[in-house]
C-alpha cells in the first residue's frame, strides 16, 4: 500500500518568486501565444475567445480564460489503478514513486548485460517488476513494444501495462486515435465508474518551447471523459528554453497553462497535474542531462508552481545518465529522487532509467527502489514529544546502561529503516558470500520478483485484447 | 591586428556583431572576399577541434556558426556571385526532421555543424513529410539527405521517404543519414540508408566519409 508520506521540506523559491514567474507566464502567452500545428487546436481556442492567428497559427490567451480555468481545476487529483487500496491522493505535497516514464529504445537486458531494442514482453516484464516492487507506487515502464506495428505501439503498451498490475498507472497516449482506445481500456475496467475513480492518467507532451502538435488532441477526448492528465513536456535549457532557470520556468509554466485552460474549457474539472522536465542540454554531447542538478532542482520549479495554484505535482528521480547500474548512477538516482521527493512532487517518475531515458533496467529499477525507500524514510523525519524524547527510559536506563533490552526499544524499533538490497553485513561475511555488487543482487532480485505469479484478470485481459485487435482491424482498414 | 586578423578574433570570440564589422572592413581594405571567406573557414574548423575536444561548448560552436553564416550571406556571397565565384562547399546537406514529429532541436544542431563543417545546409525544418523530402532532393540535387526523429511512432516515416526515394529512381543521387534517439545502426541499415550517426558530430563525420571527404 502506498505510504502516503508528505514530502516538500526543500524551499527554494519564495512566494514572490513564484509570483513573478506567474505573472511573466501570463505575458508570455498575451503577447507571444502558443503556435499550433493542430488546427482543432486552434479551432477551439478562437471560439472560446483566445485571439487566434489563422495565418500564423498562433494563439493568444487573455489572463481571463486562465484565471477561469484555474478556479475550475481540482485541487486533489486520486488515480485508483486496479486495486482502489493502492491508490495515490495527489495533493498536499504526498510523494509517490514510480517507475519509469514513456518508452525507452533500448533496455538493459539483466540476463546478457547487452542493451537491446525492446519488445511488448519486455513492456509486460517491467510491468510485474514495478508491481511487485514495494517502493513503486505508480507504473509507467522501462521498455518499449518496438516488436508491433507502430501505429499500435502505444495501445499494445496500454495493454500490457494494464494487464499486469494493479497500481495506478500513468502513461502516453497521443494523438486522438491512442487516447480514444485508452478511454476504452478506462472503461473495460471501471465501466461508469471511470470519471469517479479513473484507474490510470494520461501523460501529454507539448513541444517546447510553446507549442501545441497532433499529439495534443488527445486532450480532447482525455478531458472529456476525466482521465487525469499529466503534463511532461521537456523544456531544455539554452535550447529550447532560456538557459536561466526563471525564463525556463516562465515558458514551462506558460505551456502548463495553456494545456490547463485547453483542458478546463472542454470539460471544467478535468483532473490536471502540473509538470515539465526542466533540463539542461549537456553543452558537450548535445545529449539531454538527467543527472544534472539542473534537472533535480527542476523539481522544485514544478512543486512551487503548483503549490501556488493548488494544483497535484508530476516530476522525476531514480533516473540517471549513466549507462550502467554504477556508481554514477547511485548518486544520480539518489540526489534527483531526494531533491524530487523533498520537494513535495507528488508523482515522482522515471526510476529505472539510465542513460538519460534512453534506456530501460530492471535492475537499476530494483536499486532506485531501495534509493526511494531511503528517501521516504528521510522524508518521515522525526517526531518530537514525551514519548520520543524517552525521558522516563533514560531514568529507567541510567548511565552506562543499555537500551537494546528495553521495551521502548522494542516498540519504536521498526522506524529505522531497514534495507532491502543494500549490503550492510561485516566484510568477512561478505567476502564468504562471494563478495557480491549490488549489481548482482539486483538482478538475482529481479529473477526472484519475475517468477512470481503475474497480478492478471482473466476478464479484463480478453477485454483488453479486443481493443487492441480492433485497434488492428482499424488501423488495417486505412 | 590586421583586419584578416580582426575577423578570425571576431569569429574566436562568438561575435557577430564584430564579425560583420570586421569583415566589412576587410572588404573596405580591398582585401578579397575569397580570402575573407578562407580566414571564417579555417576559423570554424578551430572552433570545431576546440569543441571534439571538449575545450568549448555546443553553444559556442552554434554561435560562431550563425555568426559566419550572417557576415557570409550579408558581405561575401553578393560579392562573390557578382564575380562569377561560386563559394567552395564540401557538400549540400538537406535537412529535417520527418512528419509526426516536431522536436527539431537536435535536427538544427546537426544542420549548424554541417554549416561549421564547410557544407551547404538546406534546412526543411519539422513536420516534413514524404513528398518534401522527394521534392526537396529535386530540387536542391543535395549530395546527403538527413531525415531525424525523437518518437518511436514517427520512424517508420523514415523507411517510406528510402523507399519514394527509391521509386523515383532518385535514391542512387544521394546518400542517406538517419538519426535520433530511437534510430539504431541495425534500423539505418534495415531500412537501406547509407549511415548512422548518434550524435551531431558523429553526422558529420559519417557525411564526410560518405563523400569521401574525411
Amino acid at each position: 500500500m502506498p505510504t502516503n508520506l508528505k514530502g516538500g521540506q526543500l524551499f527554494f523559491l519564495s512566494k514572490q518568486d513564484v509570483k513573478k514567474i506567474h505573472d511573466a507566464s501570463l505575458k508570455v502567452l498575451e503577447e507571444v501565444g502558443m503556435k499550433s500545428a493542430s488546427k482543432s487546436i486552434t479551432k477551439f481556442f478562437s471560439e472560446k475567445g483566445a485571439e487566434v492567428n489563422v495565418d500564423t497559427d498562433v494563439i493568444k490567451i487573455p489572463e481571463s480564460l486562465i484565471r477561469e480555468a484555474l478556479k475550475k481545476a481540482p485541487n486533489k487529483v486520486t488515480i485508483y489503478g486496479r486495486d482502489k487500496k493502492k491508490a495515490i491522493e495527489l495533493a498536499n505535497k504526498k510523494i509517490y514513486f514510480g517507475l519509469g516514464g514513456t518508452p525507452t529504445p533500448y533496455i538493459l537486458d539483466h540476463k546478457t548485460n547487452e542493451w537491446r531494442r525492446p519488445g511488448k514482453e519486455d513492456v509486460v516484464n517491467a510491468t510485474r517488476l514495478g508491481e511487485s516492487l514495494f517502493e513503486m507506487d505508480f507504473i509507467m515502464t522501462i521498455a518499449g513494444a518496438f516488436d508491433v506495428p507502430y501505429q499500435l505501439e502505444y495501445i499494445h503498451e496500454w495493454a500490457a501495462i494494464l494487464n499486469n498490475t494493479t497500481k495506478p498507472v500513468v502513461y502516453s497516449a497521443p494523438g486522438l486515435f491512442n487516447a480514444e482506445k485508452v478511454v476504452q481500456m478506462g472503461k473495460a475496467i471501471k465501466g461508469e465508474a471511470l470519471k469517479k475513480e479513473p484507474p490510470f492518467g494520461a501523460y501529454v507532451e507539448l513541444a517546447s518551447p510553446l507549442s501545441f502538435n497532433l499529439q495534443n488532441e488527445n486532450v480532447f477526448q482525455l478531458a472529456q471523459s476525466s482521465v487525469p492528465i499529466v503534463v511532461g513536456q521537456m523544456p531544455q535549457l539554452g535550447a529550447t528554453v532560456p538557459v536561466t532557470f526563471a525564463g525556463a520556468a516562465t515558458i514551462s509554466n506558460a505551456e502548463n497553462l495553456a494545456v490547463l485552460t485547453f483542458a478546463q474549457l472542454l470539460n471544467p474539472g478535468t483532473p490536471y497535474i502540473f509538470g515539465a522536465h526542466i533540463a539542461p542540454l549537456d553543452m558537450r554531447t548535445a545529449r539531454l542531462d538527467y543527472g544534472a542538478p539542473e534537472f533535480a532542482m527542476g523539481n522544485i520549479v514544478n512543486s512551487s508552481l503548483a503549490e501556488f495554484y493548488h494544483l497535484p505535482s508530476f516530476g522525476w528521480g531514480g533516473c540517471s545518465d549513466s549507462k550502467l547500474p554504477d556508481a554514477q548512477a547511485g548518486a544520480e538516482v539518489m540526489m534527483n529522487s531526494l531533491v524530487a521527493a523533498t520537494s513535495g512532487i507528488n508523482l515522482i517518475h522515471d526510476c529505472g532509467y539510465l542513460a538519460a531515458g534512453s534506456i530501460g533496467s530492471l535492475e537499476a529499477a530494483v536499486i532506485a527502489s531501495e534509493i526511494a525507500g531511503m528517501v521516504k524514510r528521510i522524508v518521515r523525519g522525526m517526531e518530537i514529544n514525551e514519548e520520543t524524547l524517552a525521558l522516563d527510559v533514560i531514568r529507567d536506563v541510567g548511565p552506562g546502561g543499555q537500551f537494546l533490552s528495553h521495551p521502548h526499544t522494542l516498540k519504536h524499533v521498526s522506524k529505522l529503516y531497514m534495507a532491502d538490497i543494500f549490503n550492510k553485513e561485516s566484510e568477512v561475511k561478505w567476502a564468504k558470500k562471494g563478495k557480491k555488487d549490488v549489481r548482482v543482487i539486483a538482478k538475482s532480485r529481479v529473477e526472484q520478483l519475475l517468477s512470481q505469479p503475474p497480478s492478471q484478470d482473466k476478464t479484463l485481459n480478453e477485454k483488453l485484447s479486443m481493443i487492441v485487435k480492433k485497434a488492428e482491424e482499424e488501423i488495417r482498414g486505412k | 591586428m590586421s583586419e584578416l586578423e580582426a575577423v578570425k578574433d571576431a569569429l574566436l570570440g562568438f561575435d557577430a556583431e564584430k564579425l560583420a564589422k570586421a569583415t566589412e572592413a576587410s572588404l573596405k581594405k580591398n582585401i578579397s572576399p575569397q580570402e575573407i571567406m578562407n580566414v571564417i573557414t579555417a576559423s570554424l574548423k578551430l572552433i570545431g577541434e576546440k569543441f571534439e575536444k571538449g575545450e568549448l561548448l555546443l553553444v559556442h560552436l552554434v554561435a560562431s556558426g550563425e555568426a559566419a553564416k550572417r557576415a557570409i550571406s550579408e558581405y561575401l556571397e553578393p560579392l562573390l556571385s557578382k564575380e562569377g565565384t561560386v563559394v567552395a562547399k564540401i557538400g549540400t546537406v538537406a535537412i529535417g526532421t520527418v512528419a509526426g514529429d516536431i522536436h527539431d532541436i537536435g535536427k538544427n544542431i546537426v544542420a549548424s555543424m554541417f554549416f561549421s563543417a564547410g557544407f551547404k545546409v538546406i534546412d526543411l525544418g519539422k513536420d516534413v513529410s514524404v513528398e518534401s523530402f522527394i521534392k526537396a532532393v529535386e530540387q536542391h540535387e543535395p549530395d546527403i539527405l538527413g531525415m531525424s526523429t525523437l518518437l518511436s511512432t514517427s520512424l517508420p516515416i523514415q523507411r517510406e521517404v528510402v523507399e519514394a526515394l527509391n521509386n523515383k529512381k532518385l535514391r542512387e543521387t544521394v546518400k542517406i543519414i538517419v538519426g535520433g534517439a530511437p534510430v539504431t545502426p541495425e534500423w539505418a541499415e534495415e531500412i537501406g540508408t547509407d549511415g548512422y550517426a548518434e550524435d551531431a558530430l558523429e553526422a558529420v563525420n559519417v557525411g564526410l566519409r560518405l563523400l569521401g571527404k574525411e
